[in-house]
């Protein structure tokens, strides 16, 4: 049984299906670019384009997809480019009519409105789920989206935990998914145009990796032009103040406020991972919930997430993220901090901003 | 060609100028902190009326607790106003309240990366992918016409789209700023996060350039990538013609004077930074090459003759023409300046780019130049017999032709000539430019005799006005005025 919240687990391997499970995994997502169609399908077939974050053939992916769905767990798969060119739009409808073929596929991933109307048309019993490359930040947004047949969104990695709260409260006939764990990108994705080609064109790799590479001039509101008083590669600090201190962002000392909010499902970024990285991150999110439904809960009776979700707000926060942190820190080198956190707005520490949350909070 | 000014401040009306401007863009792009007050929209669409522009209401991208402000932004305009939208969040409404939706620039999926323009896409397949964008699609298409949008914002991308659009979607052209991406996470520049403190913004958005060795070709570690990073956004700078706009449906284009994020961020624009240009384009510039213009030179003969007959300046009657004290204003690379120094003028040239004259050096390393901006001139009252202005002119920004005129005229001496070399007008030329940037890389503001006239009036009068075929296809006015003060 699900409770409070589902853990969404990166999969790129068949492999993988099992031991995530065994660690807690409740769904999963994946990409899907297979070698023996390289060079027909498009030269971006996601936002994780390198193929080692993908599954490699149409036949390993089926065979993720029995194990998912003999272990009933729901399985996304994620055609989340920006755009599709028209005659890369028909080679992606091809590849998922084959998939869809098969029991077990539960949605597909998109952010190209091109092919989400082109899937609402045709198949209207999938799972529609708008990738954060949509840019769902508000109810407005959402009702656009739910028109085109979208069920589920994934949040950008830049919203507040206000600005989430109050969307979600705004849009309760909409299931959300915010991010956790792992990578955390400075840029919000759907509106980041940098070419993420590192696989089919190693010249245009990610920025954060060519940033490194660069000097930078502050010119500042008040400096004069050509009047630096920084021509250096970018420090260490401001990398890390900006891009993350990769590759271990966390946020899941939020996660009674994304429930309170009503977020019900939690996304662990990463499937670039290894299977031991992938479930850790899943152990990690499942023990902290553990510890919530202990702190809210703690006899398990029947009932008893209804009963946790209305002992949320009487949450004693700063407890439950110690609790949270002292486990981060034995799965994972290095104290927390706001760099890398997915959700870091002042007031830091936190315990402000919770108050601040729930003097907004309306009950679900 | 509608052209268009977009600003998200009124500070920025400055950047106004009458004729050249169809249409006013007021508010920003990618910030919700930079939404425009009531009061302030007020007075844009006061500023416009008054104008005889256009007006359009840019939105920019949006999270909950700012969709209520631009709501009621909305609800201010009249029915038919419209509005640019960068969050899909708007739509709705914007219909709902009989408003013209456009769709935005964050809206529009096409790949915006710096590194494409220095890059050597050498398959053919990735380059035909990079000028796709979701407006290639037929479903993407239908999505638009069924709401209503019939025109779709377009970055100056270096690599170009490839689009053949219907005959109902019509497109703007923005420049010179790409947009590459958003994030929020504003703090490299300004030190904190205050812009996600309390739902308020208390930075001001700083800039950051950022130059990158990216490898355009295998083994190369030059730095060939620059981009800028300010408040929010990330974005370069790409202020050449498309060479190719078949298909686009374009009939708008989109000047921004400023990075569009806050009123404080420095401008980037090319003519607000002459020796960027310079130093970014070497002698790849229009005006780079090594020539003398004869037609100025024969010109120079001329008014060196007529102004040697001046009876109301006889104490100058006499000069002759190489006792004659020139100023060449943004003389560049010295190419006019070397050419009247051979024929033994007295000449001093002038320039805002230190690349320029960097070049000017190296050709004559004797020669008298200045760093001086036209504006604020290091020299005393009447020091000159004679100013040339060969392309400079055309280039100021038209609110400054009145300081330029002030300046230019404190100098001559009583019975001193000024030649001014510019564009006319772009109705005037002889085929319509294709865009913003008419025929040559750099935007320019064209110039006719009565405006020339009323500006230098009373003490200086048009002698002559010849229109004369430069290099290509390219048409310049030479315009000769004399001072007739008396000594």
């Amino acid at each position: 049984m699900t409770l409070l919240f589902t853990i969404n687990a990166p999969l790129s391997r068949a492999v993988e299906v099992e031991p995530l499970v065994a660690a807690g995994a409740d769904s999963f997502y994946a990409g899907i670019f297979p070698s023996e169609r390289i060079g027909e399908l498009p030269m971006i077939i996601n936002r994780r384009n390198h193929p080692e974050n993908n599954f490699r053939s149409v036949a390993e992916f089926r065979a993720a997809l029995a194990i998912s769905h003999r272990l009933k767990r729901d399985l996304f798969v994620a055609f989340n480019e920006h755009f599709y060119p028209p005659e890369a739009l028909s080679l992606i409808l091809e590849l998922l009519e084959e998939l869809l073929g098969e029991p077990g596929l539960t949605g597909v991933i998109v952010t190209d409105i091109g092919l989400l109307i082109e899937l609402g048309r045709r198949y209207p019993q999938l799972v529609l789920v708008a990738s954060t490359g949509c840019v769902i930040q508000n109810s407005g947004a959402a009702s656009l989206f739910t028109e085109l047949g979208v069920k589920r969104a994934v949040l950008p990695r830049s919203m507040t935990l206000n600005e989430i709260h109050l969307l979600v409260q705004a849009r309760p006939d909409m299931s959300f998914e915010c991010f956790v764990l792992n990578d955390r990108c400075p840029n919000v994705d759907g509106l980041c145009h940098f070419v993420h080609a590192d696989f089919t064109e190693r010249r245009f790799p990610t920025q954060c990796r060519f940033v490194r590479l660069a000097n930078t001039h502050s010119l500042g509101p008040d400096s004069p032009r050509h009047s630096p008083r920084r021509a250096s590669p970018l420090s260490d600090g401001d990398f890390s103040r900006f891009f993350g201190s990769e590759p271990h962002a966390c946020g899941a000392c939020y996660l009674p406020i994304l429930i309170r909010a009503g977020v019900g499902n939690m996304k662990i970024v990463g499937r670039d991972r290894s299977l031991d990285e992938k479930e850790r991150a899943v152990r990690f999110l499942a023990e902290a919930r553990t510890f919530l439904m202990d702190c809210l809960a703690p006899h398990g009776d029947a009932g008893s997430e209804q009963v946790a979700r209305s002992r949320l707000d009487s949450l004693d926060f700063r407890a439950f993220q110690k609790r949270v942190k002292a486990l981060r820190r034995s799965l994972y080198a290095g104290a927390c901090s706001p760099d890398l956190c997915y959700y870091p707005e002042p007031p830091w520490p936190p315990s402000r901003r919770a108050s601040h949350v729930s003097s907004r909070s309306r009950t679900k | 060609m509608e052209h268009v000014l977009h600003i998200s401040a009124l500070d920025d009306l400055r950047h106004f100028y009458g004729r050249r401007f169809d249409r006013l863009y007021f508010g920003a792009e990618f910030c919700p902190w930079t939404l425009p007050s009531p009061d302030h929209l007020k007075q844009a669409l006061a500023f416009c009326a008054r104008h005889g522009l256009d007006f359009s209401l840019v939105t920019p991208t949006l999270t909950e607790p700012h969709l209520g402000t631009a709501l009621a932004l909305m609800e201010e305009l009249p029915a038919g106003t419209e509005v640019v939208l960068n969050d899909w969040g708007l739509l709705e409404a914007a219909s709902a309240l009989g408003l013209v939706p456009v769709l935005g620039r964050a809206l529009l999926k096409v790949k915006r990366d710096p590194r494409i323009g220095s890059a050597d896409l050498e398959s053919v397949d990735f380059a035909r992918y990079l000028r796709s964008s979701s407006l290639n699609q037929a479903a993407f298409l239908g999505f638009l016409k069924d709401r209503g949008i019939v025109r779709a914002e377009l970055d100056n991308v270096p690599q170009g789209y490839e689009l053949k659009l219907p005959p109902w979607l019509h497109t703007s052209l923005y420049y010179p700023y790409v947009f590459t991406s958003v994030t929020r996470r504003c703090s490299l520049m300004n030190g904190d996060r205050g812009a996600l403190a309390d739902g308020s913004c208390r930075d001001r958005c700083g800039l950051e350039v950022v130059r990158a060795a990216l490898p355009a070709r295998r083994g190369d570690r030059r730095e060939n990538t620059e981009y800028f990073m300010a408040g929010p956004l990330i974005f370069f700078v790409n202020d050449r013609q498309p060479q190719e706009t078949d298909g686009w449906n374009l009939d708008r284009a989109v000047f921004q004077p400023r990075p569009p994020v806050q009123a404080t961020t420095p401008s980037l624009c090319p003519f607000e930074d002459w020796n960027a240009v310079y130093e970014r384009r070497g002698r790849d510039v229009q005006w780079g090459h090594d020539d003398p213009d004869e037609t100025l030179l024969g010109l120079l003969r001329e008014a060196s003759r007529s102004s040697s007959n001046v009876a109301a300046s006889p104490s100058r009657s006499q000069q002759s023409i190489d006792a004659s004290r020139i100023l060449d204003l943004g003389c560049g690379n010295g190419r006019n300046a070397v050419a009247m120094r051979a024929l033994g003028l007295d000449v001093i040239g002038i320039d805002l780019a230190r690349a320029a004259l960097r070049q000017y050096r190296l050709r004559a390393s004797d020669a008298p130049v200045l760093h001086a901006n036209v504006l604020k001139l290091p020299f005393g009252p009447s020091s000159f017999d004679g100013v040339v202005d060969s392309g400079c002119f055309h280039a100021l920004l038209p609110s400054l032709r009145h300081d330029y005129a002030s300046e230019v005229q404190r100098l001559l001496a009583p019975g001193a000539w000024l030649l001014i070399v510019a564009r006319q007008h772009q109705a005037q030329r002889s085929r319509e430019a294709p865009v913003f940037f008419a025929e040559t890389v750099l935007p320019e503001w064209g110039v006719g005799p009565e405006e020339l006239s009323a500006l230098f009036a009373p003490d200086l009068s048009l002698q002559m006005v010849r229109d004369q075929q430069g290099r290509g296809e390219e048409s310049f006015t030479y315009y000769l005025f004399k001072d007739s003060r008396s000594s």
